[in-house]
């Protein structure tokens, strides 16, 4: 059992993701119509010929990482800095359409500045370069190419 | 309008200032994301995507096509001052160019990467410019059931490439075909795959997915990287003199004409391949150079002609991986695929029509594709190289705030759409996972573009056949794409060439 553990890593967690979203999209497809309707291919018949393909590729790649000697094995330890910028971003589509682009992008700009330093800076330094990006992006999006970005209260 | 007359006229439009500037901030930005590990000339592009909305759709490619040339040529510049390839074509460069380097003899490296990158990407481009007419010709002969064939052949080719995991390589390629056919059917109005959700009906958005999988993922790869933070020591900037750039006649001679030629047909036909891209190009022609070599015992000590071997074929791959891009919408690399991206937002389908119709709007490209191996490269490269190379220690914290705030308001202003904005987060996410677990991305964006026009054809096709798939094997155009796909099976599974040896011959070099 203890052998066993041992032997699975991430990538058979990957595999396992991969299965049930191929199975989400088989069972999906099936709902939509069967793979062949009044003799001629419908519009699942393709997709479900991929779904098959998935299916083969998946347990190969399962069986190859299992017999693998040396799998590099990812720790979520090493997910703490990308989750984090995950979140952030998530926050980030949340506000721009309902504070507007230049308060939630500053906040951003902020936000990732910190996850990416090194040596502690002072806040107000981070929020300087804040400003600068934000205004600089701004720049190019509504005055170079003409493009309207959302203002506060989600005008545009 | 005839070919000449075309071409002609595409040089006059890209001489026209309020163009021709495009290229050199093209080439100014595909330097830089090409000099900084990490980034890519890819990742440039799909970042200007949305920017390309409101511009001029000749002005857009002309930039793009500064941005293609400068990043491949670019990687050679960490790659030979810190060993760290800028850009992943310049792998082999790195080999020799370093060596180089540690012997006080990096701006020699640097100087014979920008004179092999000019050389390659000149010939390439006009080996692009002698054989789009022919291609056309070729497209127009190939009908719905050879199509199908023909992207077949593509996305096997461009899974059997994937050397170090065919098997992950087909699942994201798979992965990417299942993304694109979310949303409405290709031949009928139906919606498909969206899972109860309403909003899926409108698709995903190929903005969306080439952010994504590019920017956003390399975002969250670089934050979970922090700590092997790159600088470049004084003492390297010290060595790095303007007047030691410029190749001698006699480095020339010994490399010989021949060998940039035909590390220039090497990067020109991988190129043509799809999917091989830029590394495999360098790879070839180095293995290759080595292999005919006079003095291959050079290899992996600094071997200049290892550089020029390496530096031309992929600036060469630039012109050939255009070529099915054009006339059949088959991306031969990452950096084509979001160009074609470029094209179809911009409203413009690849194919035969678009290479004779509307040839006034493709031939600047070619034009920005040629100046900017001849002319721009070498001038950016003597007056910006010594700057080129600090930006390896540009704050890392600022720049990929930058990257990240470009990429997610770039998502949402191809549809003035929030949920796009998390679609390209999704896929930010997706591509960072593919990317850990070592699944090659560029597969999943190939899949997600050639998968509608797969399956359309493939129905089409079948149609065609009254419900029979035979007429895949009947029509000769269909046969023809089918046997070469048996053919290229071989050559890649079976007899396994030196393409499939990397590993074997880096270790050599070495």
């Amino acid at each position: 059992m203890l052998n066993l553990k041992k032997k699975l890593n991430i990538s058979h967690l990957f595999c396992v993701i991969l299965f049930i979203w191929n199975t989400l999209y088989v069972i999906e497809a099936f709902r939509i119509a069967p793979p062949i309707q009044k003799g001629q291919v419908s519009a699942t018949f393709f997709p479900l010929i991929i779904s098959f393909l998935m299916y083969i590729t998946i347990a190969l790649v399962f069986f190859t990482s299992y017999n693998q000697k040396n799998v590099t094995a990812t720790s979520f330890g090493q997910m703490n800095k990308p989750a984090l910028v995950v979140l952030v971003t998530i926050f980030y589509i949340t506000l721009f359409k309902i504070i507007g682009y230049m308060a939630s992008s500053i906040l951003y700009i902020f936000a990732i500045i910190s996850i990416f330093e090194i040596k502690k800076k002072n806040i107000l330094i981070k929020l300087f370069y804040a400003v600068i990006i934000a205004v600089i992006i701004y720049i190019l999006y509504e005055k170079i190419f003409l493009i309207r970005l959302p203002k506060l209260g989600g005008n545009m | 309008m005839g070919n000449l007359d075309g071409i002609i006229q595409g040089f006059i439009t890209f001489f026209n200032p309020s163009v021709g500037i495009y290229a050199i901030i093209g080439f100014i930005i595909g330097a830089f994301f090409g000099a900084v590990p990490g980034l890519t000339s890819v990742l440039a592009i799909a970042l200007l995507l949305p920017m390309t909305y409101s511009m001029d759709i000749v002005s857009s490619l002309v930039m793009c096509m500064g941005i293609y040339m400068a990043g491949i040529y670019s990687g050679s510049i960490t790659a030979t001052t810190i060993n760290i390839p800028g850009a992943p074509s310049a792998m082999m460069t790195a080999i020799e160019g370093n060596q180089l380097m540690k012997r006080g003899l990096g701006a020699k490296a640097l100087g014979h990467a920008a004179f092999a990158s000019m050389i390659g990407g000149t010939i390439g481009t006009l080996l692009l410019i002698m054989v789009s007419p022919y291609s056309v010709k070729l497209a127009l002969m190939v009908k719905t059931p050879g199509k199908f064939s023909l992207i077949l052949f593509a996305l096997i080719v461009i899974i059997l490439i994937q050397r170090k995991s065919i098997a992950k390589g087909a699942i994201a390629t798979f992965l990417g075909i299942m993304f694109a056919t979310i949303g409405i059917d290709t031949m009928k109005p139906l919606a498909r795959f969206t899972f109860g959700f309403d909003i899926l009906v409108q698709g995903i958005d190929m903005m969306s997915v080439i952010i994504g999988t590019f920017a956003i993922s390399e975002l969250l790869i670089q934050s979970g990287e922090i700590e092997k933070k790159l600088e470049i020591s004084k003492d390297v900037l010290s060595k790095i003199r303007r007047k030691d750039f410029i190749p001698t006649l006699e480095e020339i001679k010994s490399i010989g004409l021949w060998r940039y030629f035909k590390s220039s047909l090497i990067g020109f036909f991988t190129g043509v391949l799809p999917g091989a891209g830029g590394s495999m190009a360098a790879f070839i022609s180095y293995a290759e150079a080595m292999r005919s070599s006079k003095n291959p015992e050079e290899y992996g000590t600094g071997s200049l002609e290892g550089i020029a071997a390496a530096e031309t074929a992929n600036n060469a791959m630039c012109g050939g991986a255009i070529v099915p891009m054009l006339t059949f919408g088959i991306p031969g690399d990452a950096t084509t695929a979001v160009l074609l991206g470029v094209l179809v937002i911009n409203g413009l389908q690849p194919g035969p029509q678009l290479m004779t119709k509307q040839f006034h709007l493709i031939a600047p490209m070619f034009a920005a594709l040629l100046v900017s191996a001849l002319v721009i490269l070498p001038i950016t490269f003597y007056l910006l190289a010594p700057y080129f190379i600090k930006i390896v220690s540009i704050n890392r914290g600022i720049l990929y705030a930058s990257i990240a705030t470009v990429a997610i308001v770039g998502s949402f202003v191809s549809t003035f759409s929030v949920f796009q904005m998390a679609i390209t987060l999704i896929f930010g996410v997706i591509a960072y996972f593919l990317r850990k677990q070592n699944y090659p991305t560029v597969t999943l964006l190939l899949g997600f573009i050639l998968g509608p026009m797969l399956e359309d054809y493939f129905r089409r096709g079948l149609s065609l056949g009254h419900g029979s798939p035979l007429i895949f094997f009947t029509s000769p155009d269909s046969l023809f794409f089918l046997v070469l796909t048996v053919i290229f099976y071989y050559f890649l599974m079976i007899k396994k060439p030196m393409i499939m040896k990397e590993d074997l011959v880096q270790k050599k070099a070495k």
